[in-house]
């Protein structure tokens, strides 16, 4: 007799349909947009596109510009790692707080900051000239394939930061220290005892950095434009100005394929280092001495240099107003008043805008990825991969996707093509809060009369309700930032933050883009600040 | 009453197969070594997982197939699994809350519990704030709210330590008592089921070895593993039983031993074994003429041993002994009362009445191993 309840198999039906529209979200644009390529098809498409010598000029400088930016971002961010891990300094907070910037900081902004700092006339340049006497500005490398590198390095380091210090700091040292008790040297003690175990985070997060650049938009449409583009770009230019849905379509394949290879990878390597995580006791902080000392110091003052000097020349910008175009520049809130409430006031209108996309995009990025995270925990290999689809679906594609589902468009695609952007991060953060909760308290509530649904409901979500809160947070900060959807499904009338940023930059009123840009940046880390303060109760 | 007919179920490299009976308001305890699928019999009757085949009746009713949820079975987990986002009070109101009793009832239901636990003071605080003993009283009295009409207790005991966890099983045990409702206690701690059950079954991987009142199983173990298991005394290998069937001697390394009437062993004499309870032996001085040699083969439930170590265990006088005449260093501790206090090395005789000695089926589970 074999008495498997209906009950339990209408519980897996839920979370698989569940799964399957989580997988289906992310496959309906793509697929969309393939059966909207138009007359000869996708397959014409394809043959046309593979045989055109500029698709692969753009797909040599997509990998070749994300392979770079990954060393970049690997160099500056793993220095970094290892001091969080091991020592405990003044500034250890706020550096590992940095980790948040790639998703707080819209690409647009960063984009300004760099040009306020490295461009022709940016601050570095016009420090350097003072000092040395030029005549020229020696950096001009700001709009070049070196450029975006340098962009994606500073904007991304943050995320090598956090991850491969996180793992490294949680590493017991013994296996270090007994690998020295058996003779190796420091170097030798550390590739036998530590790289191991952390060679998974590191090959994770290289991996998400690499695949955030190879997707990389904004930065490339502004920084590429003479040195080349990526196929992000190319799939954007060919279905907006090109006319050629079929080559955008065959494109998008193309980009999701690779991705759809690279976030396979990034899956085995978080297979290995659940694998490889070791048990132990996390070991102390202690205080940097010597050598750790003055690499402690040189690396605050390269980070203060590099990465802060940007922002920090930013707000400057944001606070400086000039009179006349010769009066010298001083402190005061003229371009706050510009865009607030003068006759050009934008701010407040695109405020509205961004607030009208990116809340319904997060809270659809927030209930799809919940559930999806609570199928996640009973599903296999398959659920996993489903829900790793999202991932590899870039917010270009995704646009033009679900533009081909409703080709009547309009602003309501908005939230559904942001919302795709958002729900890895979602997926991840509940995914991972639910799998710190015990199974035993589920089972008790079952014990105590709840249905399956109820229980999840009561003891689940209710487990991970602070988890869910800085994910709609976090998801709310993604698509605020976000200029790349807008752009593509944007209609006349509809202007959020960062178009208006982009328009701005564009029409090179730079300071009046540096305060909305300020502005934008203080309301995306309120909403990180207040969604790192709903910690759990007790 | 519960009654588990044929309940099967198979892991990878496991298998249970268990039949057994609880009588009203009776509690039983579940002994058995780690891995022997005690907590897996208490999963299945609780609905968390399901058997392959075999029926779980409870009060009558066939509870097989009914979702965990609707079976009127009430469960307190080993790590106590108290909903950590909800307060005390919230926690112990949450069965009732679920069957939709008024905010008016569960707010008696909870406040008489936790008088009645003992934990009133604790009502607005979380989980994560109390100790374990208090954790473990509340998930007592969550499980007690629901009114299961039986209670299943998965070691809920073995986190604490020594101290509390003694007084808390006499609690525990009143507590269940008080409610009325039948209740099958899982643990591996022969004292806690002796002190808590009414009805011990001995579980020995994945099958029920043997069951019946606490003081029975232990004074007649009905094999040589349950003897060794609980720990009741020394169990030793017999190489043959001679006598008559109700006068039954057994042939041992060191001797012969005459058993008690009630006590068998069908098995082969090679698979047989002796055992008296640690406490039923005492000890005699030998004349200093016979110090150092072995007494006769022939003489019965009487041999010379040599006193290994004799320590106070506070309550009597545990003392590792081993026969002269043993060919294979062969030891066993006995008690004997505090007053008596052999000296290390001392040679005694020890003495065995033949009432407290029986036969049983099986080897000790050192011989398995050897085997």
């Amino acid at each position: 007799m074999n008495t498997a309840a209906p009950g339990r198999q209408g519980g897996r039906l839920v979370s698989r349909l569940a799964l399957l529209a989580l997988a289906a979200a992310s496959i309906a644009p793509l697929a969309a947009l393939a059966l909207s390529g138009n007359e000869g098809g996708l397959v014409s498409g394809l043959k046309s596109t593979l045989s055109q010598a500029r698709f692969y000029r753009s797909l040599a400088f997509t990998l070749s510009q994300a392979l770079a930016s990954t060393i970049a971002a690997l160099v500056i961010g793993l220095p970094g790692a290892a001091l969080v891990a091991r020592y405990r300094f003044p500034g250890r907070k706020a550096l590992k707080a940095i980790s948040v910037f790639p998703f707080s900081m819209p690409s647009v902004l960063v984009v300004l900051a760099f040009v306020l700092y490295y461009g022709r006339s940016g601050v570095l340049n016009r420090f350097l000239m003072q000092v040395f006497g030029l005549s020229e500005p020696p950096i001009g490398f700001l709009y070049s394939f070196w450029g975006i590198v340098l962009v994606h390095g500073f904007y991304e380091f943050p995320l090598i930061l956090q991850i491969v210090g996180e793992a490294w700091s949680s590493l017991p040292r013994d296996t270090e220290r007994a690998a020295r008790l058996l003779g190796a040297g420091r170097l030798r003690a550390f590739a036998t005892g530590t790289l191991p175990s952390l060679a998974p985070a590191i090959a994770h997060s290289a991996g998400i950095v690499f695949l955030l650049c190879f997707f990389s938009f904004a930065v490339v449409m502004i920084f590429g434009s003479l040195s080349g583009s990526t196929l992000e770009v190319e799939v954007y230019r060919r279905a907006r100005f090109e006319a050629d849905p079929s080559g955008a379509a065959a494109i998008a394949m193309v980009e999701t394929l690779i991705a759809v290879a690279i976030v396979a990878a990034i899956g085995l390597s978080d297979r290995r280092a659940a694998a490889l995580k070791s048990a132990g006791s996390p070991p102390e902080l202690v205080r940097p001495r010597g050598a750790a000392r003055v690499g402690l110091a040189a690396y605050a003052v390269f980070i203060a240099f590099f990465f802060l000097g940007p922002l920090v020349s930013l707000v400057g910008q944001a606070f400086s107003v000039r009179g006349s175009p010769l009066a010298p520049p001083r402190i005061g809130l003229g371009n706050f008043e510009k865009i607030l409430s003068g006759p050009k006031a934008s701010f407040l209108p695109a405020l509205a805008d961004t607030a009208s996309t990116a809340i319904p995009a997060a809270l659809i990025a927030v209930v799809v990825g919940s559930i999806g995270a609570l199928s996640l925990r009973r599903g296999g290999p398959l659920a996993r991969s489903a829900a790793a689809l999202p991932m590899a679906v870039s917010g270009i594609v995704a646009s033009l996707g679900w533009s081909a589902i409703f080709p009547v468009g309009g602003t309501f695609l908005v939230p559904l093509a942001q919302s795709l952007g958002a729900l890895p991060y979602v997926l991840k953060s509940v995914a991972s809060s639910l799998a710190s909760l015990e199974a035993s308290p589920l089972e008790a509530a079952r014990t105590l009369g709840a249905g399956r649904v109820r229980a999840a409901f009561d003891v689940e979500l209710r487990g991970v309700a602070s988890a869910i809160g800085a994910a709609f947070a976090f998801a709310l900060a993604v698509a605020a930032g976000d200029v790349n959807v807008p752009l593509v499904l944007g209609r006349d009338g509809y202007e959020p933050l960062p178009v208006l940023l982009y328009r701005l930059i564009g029409a090179y009123r730079l300071q009046e883009a540096c305060a909305v840009g300020v502005l934008l940046g203080a309301l995306s880390s309120l909403a990180f600040f207040l969604s790192d303060r709903r910690r759990p109760r007790a | 009453m519960l009654r588990l007919e044929s309940l099967r179920r198979s892991w990878p490299g496991f298998a249970l197969d268990a039949d057994l009976a609880l009588g009203d308001a009776e509690i039983g305890a579940v002994l058995g070594p780690s891995g022997s699928g005690k907590s897996s019999l208490l999963r299945l009757v609780a609905g968390l997982e399901r058997q392959d085949s075999g029926r779980i009746v409870l009060d009558g009713d066939d509870i097989s197939a009914l979702p965990p949820e609707r079976r009127g079975v009430g469960m307190v987990f080993q790590d106590f699994a108290l909903f950590p986002a909800m307060t005390v009070a919230a926690n112990i109101a949450y069965g009732p809350k679920v069957a939709g009793m008024s905010r008016a009832d569960r707010r008696r239901i909870t406040l008489n519990l936790a008088r009645g636990m003992g934990i009133e003071r604790l009502l607005s605080r979380y989980p994560a704030s109390l100790s374990g003993g208090e954790r473990q009283r509340v998930a007592l009295a969550r499980t007690l709210a629901a009114s299961p009409r039986l209670v299943l207790l998965d070691e809920p005991l073995s986190s604490l330590d020594g101290g509390l966890r003694r007084r808390l099983r006499s609690e525990v045990a009143a507590k269940l008592r008080e409610a009325g409702s039948a209740a099958l206690h899982v643990t591996h701690d022969v004292e806690e089921a002796m002190a808590i059950a009414d009805r011990i079954f001995l579980m020995r991987e994945g099958r029920i070895e043997a069951s019946g009142a606490p003081e029975g199983l232990f004074e007649h173990p009905p094999s040589a593993w349950a003897a060794a298991f609980m720990d009741c005394g020394p169990v030793i290998p017999a190489i043959s039983i001679d006598g008559r069937p109700d006068a039954p001697i057994a042939r041992v390394s060191f001797g012969h031993i005459a058993c008690g009437a009630e006590s068998r062993c069908e098995a082969s004499p090679g698979e047989c074994s002796v055992y008296f309870p640690r406490d039923a032996g005492s000890l005699e001085s030998v004349a200093d003429d016979r110090r150092g040699q072995a007494r006769s083969e022939l003489e019965i439930n009487r041999f010379t041993c040599k006193v290994e170590t004799a320590y106070s265990t506070g309550r009597s006088r545990r003392t590792l002994l081993s026969p002269l005449a043993s060919p294979d260093e062969l030891s066993f501790e006995m008690d004997f009362p505090l007053s008596v206090n052999p000296a290390r090395g001392e040679i005694v005789d020890l003495v065995i009445p033949r009432s407290r000695c029986g036969i049983l089926q099986g080897l000790p589970i050192s011989e398995l191993a050897r085997g």
